[in-house]
Formats: structure tokens, sequence, C-alpha cells
């Protein structure tokens, strides 16, 4: 046999490469619209990322910009619940999927909205033998499809939340490449902090790509009783992971996971409370660093 | 992939497939000179693999719908409307990334 791989033109009019230099380049033209996009992560679950994510997306659209919000916890999707849009239907056109918007005028795009119901998990059909060799790519691809096929419009600001642990942030880098910002969401104790540290390194020295800053959720105890701010962990205040500064420190309100549960980002909910106007502050920092180009 | 017949050094072209049997597909090729021929049975995961890219072999007749992948593999999904007609999936878009080539075998004379 003397032909060569690279003699033999095509690939038997399959065009493989051809296609997904398509899907390349319909995501491409999606992102054209969104001015930033922002990946919020952290290396430790259960520190807040999506209430963060909530409300900094409240806090946003309340300061004028045009918010989107994608809900990149393909397995544990929370944000239709935290945005009252559970069991929204789904419109379909010419443009993609339209996303659920809430009153504020958040648009959100959540697995959670293709899901038949609450008890229902997400199971991908399929060979579940050696199920690994092909689950990556196909949880890569939804995400891609989130990101291209939802009719996102233009928007000032698409925040990603993804869940915990830095895999899925790599992912999303190799489908946009490096976002505009990247906010890390950690708690006040050494344990979050030290893993959290650990995802920022990921970021930074291995992908080489920036980190906007930390918001440290949790920071203290608001008590709304007696309006004022009491320890909850016993780590000491830190201005830095590392050189990554904190852009923002929220207060822990129990009335903020009810605020979650009634699907109202407590931004709104409660506007005038202390830790809505730390949301409200992180907002404007995140503005001041990441800045919608002029149209 | 592309395969190559030994003796004369010609690619191998598509001849027909059959069903699709518990993730695999026997796919048929022959040469284009000789006539000789083989049939390959392709591996559930290397097939499911493929179906994961988002792609089709056989090419894309039709631009994908919208979620069209995600859509596919997904158990137990929620009750949606169909696609509108300007977005709908195309009859070689179906479950099988093969379906494309089936559906070119089927329609050949």
């Amino acid at each position: 046999m003397t032909k060569t791989y690279k003699e033999i033109q095509g690939d038997g009019g399959s065009d493989v490469a051809g296609q997904i230099a398509g899907l390349q380049g319909r995501l491409r033209d999606r992102m054209a619209a969104v001015k930033c996009k922002i990946a919020v992560m952290s290396g430790k679950g259960g520190v807040g990322k999506s209430t963060v994510t909530a409300n900094l997306a409240a806090a946003l659209a309340a300061r004028g910009a045009a918010v989107g919000v994608l809900d990149a916890d393909v397995y544990g999707p929370s944000l239709a619940q935290m945005f009252g849009l559970r069991g929204r239907q789904l419109t379909y056109d010419s443009q993609g999927v339209q996303p659920p918007v809430t009153a504020s005028g958040i648009k959100v795009m959540s697995m959670d909205f293709f899901l038949a119901d609450g008890k229902t998990p997400v199971v991908w059909d399929g060979p579940q033998q050696e199920a690994f060799a092909w689950k990556g790519m196909l949880e890569m691809h939804t995400l891609r499809e989130f990101l291209t096929d939802t009719d996102w419009g233009e928007l000032d600001y698409l925040l990603i939340d993804l869940p915990p642990g830095t895999s899925q942030f790599a992912t999303l880098t190799d489908l946009l490449g490096k976002p505009d910002g990247t906010v890390v969401i950690s708690i006040p104790t050494a344990v979050s902090r030290l893993v959290v540290q650990r995802s920022i390194s990921m970021i930074t020295e291995v992908l080489k790509l920036p980190v906007l800053g930390v918001v440290e959720n949790m920071s203290a105890y608001y008590c709304g009783g007696c309006d004022s701010e009491r320890p909850l962990f016993n780590g000491p205040e830190i201005t830095d992971y590392g050189g990554t500064p904190v852009l923002g420190r929220i207060p822990f309100d129990p009335r903020m996971a009810e605020a979650s549960d009634a699907g109202t980002p407590f931004v709104e909910s409660h506007a005038l409370e202390p830790p809505a106007a730390a949301f409200l502050t992180l907002a404007t920092e995140l503005k001041t660093r990441v800045s919608p180009a002029p149209a | 992939m592309k395969f190559v017949c030994i003796e004369c050094d010609e690619p191998m072209t598509f001849a027909g497939a059959g069903e699709l049997n518990e993730g695999s597909l026997p796919v048929s090729f022959r040469c284009p000179a000789c006539e000789w021929g083989f049939t390959m049975l392709t591996n559930p995961q290397e097939t499911q693999m493929v179906r994961s890219l988002g792609v089709k072999i056989g090419g894309a007749t039709v631009p994908p719908a919208p979620m069209e992948m995600m859509r596919t593999f997904l158990s137990g999904t929620a009750p949606h409307p169909p696609v509108s007609s300007e977005t709908t999936t195309g009859e070689g878009a179906g479950k099988c990334p093969f379906a494309a080539v089936v559906k070119e075998a089927a329609e050949k004379p």
C-alpha cells in the first residue's frame, strides 16, 4: 500500500472536520453579541456559587445591565429554582431556544428546563459499560449547545455558573477561549481557602488565564433582628488569595436561603438589607473591572 | 478513518449499512476497482463517542436543531413543543450518527 491518509481526499463523505468547524463558528457567532462572559467557579463545593451567581446577576440587572445566566452545573442544576423559573416550557424558533426570563429581565438557561420533573436525574442514553469514554465529550457538547443554541440576544453580562472543581472551567475555556472575567467563590475557612487557592493556581499557572478575584461568601452572620453582623467562621480576614484580590464579602443571612427557595434573588426581595447591599457593591466592583465595551 | 484496498491501492467507497444493533452498526465498503469488500462493525463506545461529538457520519444534510444533541441523549426529558419547521431536524439527523449513511444506502437504486 502506498497511499497515505493525507493523499486521500475527504473522509468518506462525513466531513467531520468541517462539521466541527461549523459548530465552533455558530458558537462564535452567538457569543459575539455577549459583551462580557464571566465564569463563576470554585474548587470547593458548598460555598454558595449559585446563590452568589443569582444575586450578582440580580445586582447587575439592578444596575441597568442586560444579564444572562447559564447554569453550567449539568448534573445539579439549581438556578431555575432560585430564579423562580422551574417548570417553564421552552420555546424554539429559528433563532434557537428562547431562554426563560425573570421579572427583572434576566435570561436563564439550565438543564432543569429539560428534565421531566423534580425527581428526574440527568441520565444519558448510551452504552453504560465504559461510559467514561464518551460522557466527558457529551458534557462538553452539552455546554456548547447551551451557549450556542440559546437565543441570548445582546447581553452586557453572561454569568456562567460552573459546578465545583476546575474541570468544567477548563472545558469552558476550550470552548470560549479566555473568559472576560473569572470570579472564584470561597468561604472564610482554612479548608475552603486551601481548595480555592489550588483552583486559582490551576487557572493562573496551568491554564495561564487571569482571575478577577475572589468573593468570600458567608463572611459573617447578619442578624436581621438586631441589624448587626457576627462572626460565622473563625477564619481571619484576608485581603487576597496568593495575590488574587478579594472582590467582595457577602454576609450570610438565613433569609437568603428562603429567598432562593422562593425563587426570587435576595437582592430583589430584600433590596434594602445589608447583604443585598454587599451584592450591589460587588456588582459595581465587577462593572469597574469588566465593563461592557461601548457599542 | 479511511480504508484503502491492499491490492489496488484505491480508497474504498461506502457500499451500504445494516441495522444498528446494541450500539453497533455494520457498515460495508467496496473497492471501486476490484470490488473486493468488507463490513466494519462499529464499536458501541466509539459509535457513542462520535454521536457525542455532535457530528453525523455520512455528513450533515441540514443544520442541527437547537440543543439537538443533548435532547437526543437525555432520558426523561420534559415535554417540549416540536421544533419549528425552520429548524426541524433532517431525516439524516436522528438518534444514530450513521443515519445519513443508512438513508443514503436506502435511497440507492
